[in-house]
């Protein structure tokens, strides 16, 4: 959004309707206000009530230019206008998905979508938001309900297209033997192509590449190898005619981890090489490209470039990211055979880890490394980095 | 689900998800890093604050 949305001049009218704040989530300065907003994934976008600190709306994941305009009017209102009725309801829905109570934001958005008016102007972010708030407390089946008619009725919008994504990986996670779940897989995808090749529909890059690896869990789940190939690599010719028309090194960044994914999905790591290295040489400062670097060496087998690279992002990164670059660094020592410095790379990783602030400590990683690390036969008596 | 709208969004606390590295002109008067700031100038001028969450990844 830095790079697309937030440079676009008809955001300037917006300028004098709130205070403006970027965080990022990684800093250690930042640890109590991560901590308060209860992140669950990067970027979200919030609008707080500055009188008492109450998030007012919530917004998971990047928005395109329309759907951020639309949300900073929401936004004013949410925090301005006297409510009641389903207004009520909705703010209701906001705060508690606001904090993260993702079961009872859900619930509680159905009952504002009942209450709601025909043609109700907040149906598209609503929707989007209890899309989402199923798919993290785990309803998959009334989340492909839900998707299922927003579908239709947001046909050939980003809020339409964001539907069918959604009910497409909700109905992923169906049991094997719901007997819906294919019937509402195939409708889902069949919606999905339709809509990633389709123009008319505003969509960012990252949105349509999201879109193509979903379709591409389809047609691994129906055990159809070539069509998931084929959706991959329409991905990644997508994302390499967008990052060859990028107008600043800035932009053409953007794309990087997306195109290295799909590059490691389609078993072609080597092809991510050259964009990493340029996009290391133009920003000599940023962790990313040689941590990239790391994983794609070690792919290619090329360890002690695999570990220089980790070397360089080691020495930028910072916070609870630079814990997690520490497992490509084991894996690098794993693939060479030499597992006491593995281990002291975990054991390192463990201990920074844990020096971290609450907040910011990610304990999920901690766990999995000491689970690998007792596995490898425990301590090295060694540290390394 | 590895490929799905929210694999991007979830991957961002794994490996290999993207956002911009830095330095893009933004129209807005961004605060950057600061919500003890961003709050007393919301008070003050009686504004409700947008925070934009990202991590450079």
């Amino acid at each position: 959004m830095k790079a697309f949305v937030f440079t676009d001049a008809s955001l300037a009218r917006h300028a004098g309707q709130f205070v403006w704040l970027d965080i990022d989530g990684e800093k250690a300065k930042n640890v109590e206000i991560v901590r308060k907003l209860k992140i669950a994934a990067y970027p979200t976008l919030y609008v707080i009530d500055s009188k008492d600190e109450r998030v007012a709306l919530r917004w998971v994941g990047g928005a395109t230019l329309p759907q951020l305009h639309k949300l900073l009017d929401d936004g004013h209102l949410a925090v301005s206008a006297p409510r009641s009725g389903v207004d009520a309801v909705l703010a209701r829905a906001d705060s508690l998905y606001a904090a993260g109570s993702d079961s009872m934001a859900a619930l509680t958005y159905q009952q504002a979508l009942t209450e709601a008016p025909k043609d109700w102007a907040q149906y598209p972010r609503v929707m989007d938001a209890t899309l989402f708030a199923l798919d993290q407390s785990g309803d998959p089946r009334r989340c492909t309900e839900l998707a299922a008619e927003a579908m239709e009725k947001l046909a050939g919008t980003t809020s339409g297209a964001n539907a069918a994504v959604s009910g497409l990986s909700c109905a992923l996670q169906l049991k094997p033997e719901d007997p819906k779940r294919q019937e509402l897989i195939a409708r889902f995808e069949a919606r999905c192509k339709a809509d990633v090749k389709n123009p008319a529909i505003a969509l960012s890059t990252d949105d349509r590449s999201g879109i193509y690896l979903s379709i591409a869990d389809a047609r691994e789940d129906a055990k159809d190898e070539e069509g998931r190939k084929q959706a991959l690599t329409e991905c990644v010719a997508m994302l390499e005619k967008a990052a060859a028309a990028a107008k600043t090194p800035e932009q053409r960044t953007v794309f990087d981890a997306h195109r290295v994914a799909v590059y490691r999905e389609l078993k072609q790591p080597e092809k991510a090489v050259p964009m990493l290295q340029a996009s290391e040489k133009d920003f000599p400062n940023d962790y990313n490209p040689p941590a990239r670097l790391a994983v794609v060496y070690l792919d290619l087998k090329k360890y002690d470039e695999a570990l220089a690279s980790s070397d360089k992002a080691l020495a930028l990164a910072y916070g609870p990211r630079k814990v997690g670059f520490y497992s490509t660094r084991a894996n690098i020592y794993v693939a060479r055979g030499d597992s006491v410095s593995a281990r002291g790379t975990l054991e390192q990783a463990i201990k920074e880890g844990e020096a971290l602030p609450e907040g910011q400590r990610p304990k999920g990683t901690i766990a999995s490394m000491k689970k690998r690390l007792a596995d490898m036969g425990g301590s090295s008596g060694t540290a390394s980095n | 689900m590895r490929g799905s709208r929210y694999f991007w969004l979830g991957v961002a606390a794994l490996s290999l998800a993207s956002a911009a590295p830095a330095k893009h002109t933004s129209v807005l008067p961004f605060i950057h890093d600061d919500y003890s700031k961003a709050l007393s100038e919301a008070r003050a001028r009686k504004l409700p604050i947008f925070i934009e969450t990202s991590a450079p990844w």
